[in-house]
């Protein structure tokens, strides 16, 4: 039984670390603030959940269970509402769009839009 | 079991070079606050990471604690963005 939780261990572990991994070079390699804050907000929901089943596995216990439930909801929960926000007030703040960017809905300028 | 925390650490410590770079380079304060933001999830996992390793007990509790400090971290971190307004 001890081996089955340490495979699970191990694999989320692994799996935790490429999805950094993956974070990282999208946030070095993104044209814009809103398509990074997207990469972020799925690196630190998805990752660190991966992370948190990984030590729920290397200690369970019924308690640890309820605990790593509530991490991870929260941390979901936490990572879509604040870069929601950080997108928000990027925007308001003119932080500029990246250069191919087609459609901007929350432009007062329509023209680009076909009538 | 060791081997698989080692690669996992390298991938953590690779994505935070990455965001080194990202608030060291910008270009604006907003890609600044957003690597902010990923930089502490970066240390929580690496605190996950060393709890694994050294068998600690309470690694699920920071997590639990630090998942509410890490929104209200984001929200100031927002604040910054639009620090002229005011």
């Amino acid at each position: 039984m001890n081996t089955f939780f340490d495979i699970l261990t191990a694999t989320f572990a692994m799996l935790g670390g490429i999805v950094f991994l993956i974070g990282g070079i999208g946030l070095s390699r993104m044209p814009d603030t809103y398509t990074r804050t997207s990469v972020i907000a799925t690196t630190t929901s998805l990752g660190l959940a991966l992370f948190t089943l990984a030590v729920l596995f290397h200690d369970f216990t019924v308690v640890n269970l309820i605990k790593a439930v509530l991490a991870i909801t929260m941390q979901a929960g936490a990572s879509a509402v604040s870069s929601i926000v950080l997108n928000r007030n990027a925007y308001i703040n003119d932080v500029p769009l990246a250069e191919h960017t087609q459609y901007d809905e929350l432009s007062h300028d329509r023209s680009h839009f076909p009538s | 079991m060791d081997i698989v925390l080692y690669i996992a650490l390298a991938c953590v410590f690779s994505s935070g070079a990455a965001i080194l770079y990202r608030i060291i380079l910008g270009p604006t304060d907003a890609d600044r606050a957003i690597a902010a933001d990923m930089l502490l999830v970066v240390c929580i996992t690496l605190f996950c990471l060393f709890g694994m390793y050294y068998d600690f007990t309470s690694v699920l509790d920071v997590l639990l604690i630090s998942s509410g400090a890490g929104f209200l971290s984001s929200l100031a971190l927002a604040r910054l963005i639009s620090r002229d307004e005011q």
